[in-house]
């Protein structure tokens, strides 16, 4: 069978790009993998993009006829659309194309244009309909913040963690994303500036998660042997999972649990032949601070309840024994909806090929991303490998 | 959400009406048109009760635009007597009254309207009984 490898990767900077559009941002994220890699654009015979919610922030769809015509790509192309984990999903979705062997080269693009939308609460209203059940939560009153801080609730009660330890991912984040060149927020952040922040829905503040942002990441997936006729530059794609979850929090048995990430996460690592103890590095969903928390709990990274004690510690800073989003994450890298999907693959790819600068991880082999959309609708996980 | 929408809404929003399956007697709120265990679509109408516990909840202090004239409102889940849990809006509630457990029931109300002219959503929320 092809071994599937990613032999090229980048992203724009993620932030509010009033002065470019969704096509802008994809053409500058495509022209730099083609100035990075010897390849020609023929060569790319397949694109998929992954994008959240394009109609609803930019009126436009069927981006992959318009992506695809607009930067001379002859390639089979299509958009893939899991809520929040649509970059993620868009990446199984090339990983197969090639596995199957329908397509040699596929190029996967995260993309998203959220800030032609100023006003918080509009956005908001978007982010909801998308990533919740749109009539009986969103439209009932219902928000992701007031979701995750039901959850966050749940997580407290039932492993005795701190409202501190929750606020630590972000402090964490934040001092990673400070060696990020291309990071939304390169300030470092403080407990207490977290804690005094305007409240979301209690016990989380407006601080515990991201801001709105731009951007476009891309990464190029190929067959190993085609990718040697071209780079040495490529790390293997060892493993993909996808599960899914009711979208109804009111239907979930235990608050503080997703079982979603934890059914991707077996997958993935089975696919890939590894346990958790084998990751060097991973790039989580951190929509809020508290879903890194479960995130690193359900993929087996931490004991239930020992993620935020750990988190506390210092255990996943880039420096720390257990390193989780050294880009910063989706808190501080930037949370452009699909493209922090991809912008995980970037993360990894720069990790596992030892050029991620200031943010280099010793001996980084085996490196894992995950994604969510919601609070469990979706999660996708995949592995990857220096070998 | 369209008037059409809105429309088949009605019985479901404005009074809990569930779907039962007559084969699995299984209960749907959100009702189902078919019993996806049975793949039986002979499902009757049914009222739930409307009596239920706060199982959890929290106060949304940035809503969505839809919902930023009522903001800050209190959010929870409500299990109720039927066993079924459901998302809702927790009303008519005081900061040093609502707690974990505490008895609700059905309460008719405003959801919101879109645009100055749109027209008005009405539906469940709940409340301390009576």
């Amino acid at each position: 069978m092809n071994k599937v490898v990613v032999a090229s990767a980048t992203m724009t900077p993620f932030t509010d790009h009033y002065d470019r559009d969704i096509r802008d941002l994809a053409s500058e994220a495509i022209r730099d993998i083609f100035r990075k890699t010897e390849i020609e654009r023929s060569a790319v015979d397949g694109l998929v993009i992954g994008s959240m919610a394009s109609m609803s922030f930019t009126n436009q769809g069927n981006l992959g006829a318009l992506i695809a015509s607009e930067n001379n790509l002859n390639s089979a192309s299509f958009t893939v659309e899991a809520g929040e984990a649509s970059g993620q999903a868009a990446l199984r979705a090339a990983y197969s194309l090639i596995k199957s062997g329908m397509h040699e080269t596929v190029l996967v693009l995260g993309l998203e244009k959220v800030t032609d939308i100023v006003k918080l609460p509009e956005i908001l209203s978007v982010v909801n309909h998308v990533n919740m059940d749109s009539r009986w939560e969103a439209d009932i009153g219902l928000t992701l913040a007031s979701s995750w801080a039901m959850i966050a609730k749940s997580h407290m009660s039932q492993y005795g963690i701190t409202r501190e330890q929750i606020a630590s991912v972000a402090v964490k984040n934040h001092y990673n994303a400070t060696f990020n060149p291309f990071a939304q927020f390169k300030s470092k952040l403080r407990i207490e500036t977290i804690l005094r922040a305007p409240a979301l829905a209690s016990p989380l503040t407006l601080f515990d998660t991201c801001a709105a942002a731009d951007g476009a990441a891309a990464v190029l997936l190929t067959t190993e042997e085609k990718a040697k006729s071209f780079t040495d530059q490529y790390i293997h794609v060892k493993g993909t999972g996808l599960a899914h979850g009711t979208l109804r929090i009111a239907e979930r048995d235990r608050l503080y649990s997703i079982p979603a990430i934890k059914k991707a996460a077996k997958d993935a690592y089975e696919m890939a032949g590894i346990s958790p103890s084998d990751i060097d590095v991973a790039e989580v969903h951190d929509s809020f601070t508290i879903a890194e928390l479960i995130a690193l709990e359900e993929m087996g990274i931490f004991e239930p309840g020992q993620s935020g004690p750990a988190t506390e510690d210092g255990r996943t800073k880039k420096d720390g024994d257990r390193p989780i989003n050294t880009s910063g994450g989706m808190k501080a890298r930037g949370y452009p909806f699909g493209a922090a999907g991809i912008a995980q693959v970037v993360e990894i790819y720069e990790q596992l090929l030892g050029i991620a600068g200031e943010r280099q991880v010793a001996d980084a082999n085996i490196g894992v991303t995950q994604a969510l959309a919601g609070t469990g609708g979706t999660s996708v996980v995949h592995v990857f490998g220096t070998a | 959400m369209s008037i059409a929408d809105y429309w088949r809404l009605e019985a479901p929003r404005f009074r809990l009406e569930a779907t039962k399956c007559t084969n699995c007697d299984k209960i749907y709120f959100p009702p189902k048109r078919v019993c996806p265990i049975c793949n039986n679509d002979e499902l009757i109408h049914m009222d739930l009760s409307g009596r239920g516990r706060l199982i959890t909840f929290t106060k949304v202090e940035k809503p969505a635009v839809e919902f930023e004239y009522m903001g800050p409102y209190y959010v929870g889940i409500v299990e109720l007597e039927e066993g079924i849990r459901i998302s809702a809006s927790i009303v008519d509630v005081a900061e040093e009254q609502i707690k974990e457990g505490m008895p609700l029931e059905l309460a008719f109300r405003k959801y919101y309207a879109i645009g100055d002219e749109g027209i008005v959503y009405y539906g469940y929320k709940f409340r301390p009984p009576l």
